[in-house]
């Protein structure tokens, strides 16, 4: 097994790291906007909903491209990060969290929508008459009801930064040991010819990692379901 | 004081409801969808009225006119919802212990609350487990111990089988008594309202159709419909005097020895000098002109009629034994027996037309096992989801 260099441990610590660090990023902007949307009206409700599943639509290399537009080195935010903070995200580990984080955040903010419209209103109505606040409420009732869901939602996020290619490859480049993720390790070395074993290897690493993000978020999605079937009995 | 008045509409839906009385417990009853969970639901801040104004107890809760909406969290109102809403992630100790505010001094205190209830047992299991008669007892003592001025009990017994219902009014009427806490009660079944409460709301239509107590609402032509199918009972308090095992009842009197002896079915757990809440329904009570020797009527009262009201056909006539009571006769009666106002007659009914609750059990059945179970198993077999 000549194949598994250091350059593939590389790349699976790299993508490991950049996954955590976009769950991390995306868990509470998507709590909060999946909370936003599913217990709130507000004048522009649409707007926001369409924004946030842009990037699950739009191709990830012009999510890259666009990322690149305004936070790169000359781009209308990035400039002034440049500029302020001495601040470089473009073409940096923390530009592959973030492009990570943009494609992911639509299927947290999806799961976490879904698993607050879930919880039956009424609890918050009964904690409402029991004295709780709107804080109190979201966060001992709310949030821990929909907490399976939450944690589904998270999974899947994960999941999605393991896969993220297109916007990385754009907005962060393709730097082994400092934005080169595991996908982006495959592609490279799909390039080279001889490479043939390591590709193998590297796709199976990240199929095995995938699914078993997938799993945990399906398993978390069951038990929300059955939290859910048996609360409202 | 309670006051308020609250016009709402919803839909083709519309609801305009005045009421202002002194603390006690009100009762509102009417035929569903005559507005009466609404009118709960606005009183807890729940919604919001479209216009009118709720005053509780000098503090003005919602006024339309100078905007004033105090939200639900910070009304000193506790409600009791029809369908429960237990917390099913707590345990029955997590949902008591959800309303008790941190850091203030609760009016009660768990144990008691619980002990109170019947569901010292049930503390640490989690409530979605709960049994139907279970989980009523618990959304009870949650509200109660969030320290309310005002409690709302919207259809406590909705969903609840006849035993599981005798099961807690009792025990409602144990909380009523030992705590001495505002309530208004919405129930469609006019037993609870006998039971419980001491002025009545009848509500039909979005509107409130009269008021006041049972006498009253027997003398409404638009309340008396809603009675129909109904049993109309007036209450008593009685003390129990002595027990007479031998000759098969127990003696009572009203309350601060007014009035004659009442024998009733022999309860010897009452204590003797306790004070118990009993009705009688008024179709139980027989008059006639002379007292019948030879019967099992074992009250035979020489009373005074001080009202006869006729309505809708049915004739009520008011009598004194210590405390006002009814007595429904069909209009044949009274014309044959000539019954009219301050004319002696005899008030006759049976022992076992009695019923009384004490301390948290209802005595109307020989065997008082069914209704004070103390076993919970029993209760979680009998009840379905």
């Amino acid at each position: 097994m000549n194949g598994v260099s250091p350059e593939i441990v590389d790349a699976l610590c790299l993508s490991l790291e950049v996954a955590a660090y976009c769950t991390l990023v995306t868990a509470l902007p998507g709590i909060a906007v999946g909370w936003l949307l599913a217990r709130c009206r507000f004048p522009g409700k649409t707007a926001v909903d369409v924004l946030v599943h842009v990037p699950l639509v739009v191709p990830p290399v012009i999510v890259g491209y666009l990322l690149l537009l305004s936070l790169g080195r000359e781009g209308w935010i990035g400039r002034y990060l440049n500029e302020w903070f001495d601040l470089r995200i473009a073409f940096t580990f923390w530009g592959a969290v973030v492009a990570a984080a943009i494609c992911a955040f639509p299927l947290v903010v999806r799961s976490v929508r879904t698993a607050v419209e879930l919880v039956d209103p009424r609890l918050e109505q009964a904690a409402a008459t029991l004295g709780a606040g709107r804080l109190r409420r979201l966060a001992t009732i709310t949030l821990p009801l929909s907490l399976p869901g939450i944690l589904a939602g998270l999974s899947l996020a994960f999941a999605r930064s393991l896969g993220e290619f297109g916007a990385t490859m754009t907005f962060a480049g393709n730097m082994p040991g400092e934005t080169q993720t595991l996908s982006l390790a495959v592609f490279s070395r799909m390039q080279s010819p001889g490479s043939e074993a390591t590709v193998a290897i590297l796709a199976a690493v990240s199929i095995g990692l995938a699914t078993f993000s997938l799993v945990l978020s399906e398993l978390f999605t069951r038990w929300m379901r059955q939290r859910m079937a048996v609360g409202n009995a | 004081m309670l006051d308020f008045n609250i016009e709402l509409t919803r839909g083709r839906f519309d609801i305009d409801i005045s009421y202002a009385d002194r603390f006690g417990v009100l009762g509102i009853f009417g035929p569903s969808g005559s507005g009466k969970t609404t009118l709960l639901h606005s009183l807890a801040g729940l919604l919001t009225p479209d216009r009118g104004r709720i005053d509780f107890a000098g503090q003005t809760l919602y006024d339309s006119a100078s905007r004033t909406n105090v939200p639900a969290c910070r009304r000193p109102v506790g409600l009791v919802f029809q369908d429960h809403r237990l917390f099913p992630h707590k345990t029955v100790r997590g949902n008591l212990c959800y309303g008790m505010r941190r850091g203030e001094e609760s009016r009660f205190s768990i144990d008691d609350i619980s002990r109170m209830l019947e569901i010292e047992h049930l503390l640490d299991r989690c409530a979605r487990k709960l049994s139907g008669g279970q989980a009523a007892r618990v959304a009870l003592a949650r509200a109660i111990l969030a320290s309310p001025k005002l409690l709302l009990l919207d259809e406590p017994f909705a969903g609840l089988d006849i035993r599981l219902k005798n099961r807690l009014l009792p025990l409602l009427l144990r909380v009523r008594r030992r705590l001495d806490l505002p309530m208004v009660v919405v129930s469609h079944d006019f037993d609870v309202h006998a039971t419980l409460a001491d002025r009545l709301l009848a509500v039909a239509d979005g509107r409130a159709v009269g008021r006041g107590d049972i006498f009253d609402l027997v003398q409404n032509p638009r309340t008396l419909p809603l009675l129909d199918g109904h049993t109309i009972s007036s209450s008593l308090r009685l003390t129990v005097v002595e027990h007479r095992p031998a000759e098969g009842f127990t003696l009572m009197r009203n309350i601060g020895r007014r009035g004659p002896i009442i024998k009733t079915r022999p309860e010897p757990a009452l204590p003797v000098g306790a004070t118990v809440d009993a009705t009688l329904p008024s179709g139980e009570v027989v008059l006639a002109l002379d007292s019948l020797e030879n019967s099992s009527m074992q009250n035979q009262l020489r009373v005074k009629i001080d009202r006869i009201t006729t309505n809708a056909g049915r004739v009520f006539c008011q009598l004194d034994i210590g405390s006002p009571i009814l007595a429904e006769v069909t209009a044949q009666s009274a014309d044959q027996l000539g019954l009219c106002e301050g004319r002696s007659v005899w008030c006759l009914f049976k022992a076992t037309s009695i019923r009384c609750h004490w301390d948290g059990r209802s005595f109307d059945s020989g065997d008082n096992t069914a209704t004070s179970d103390s076993s919970p198993a029993i209760l979680c077999d009998s009840m379905s989801r």
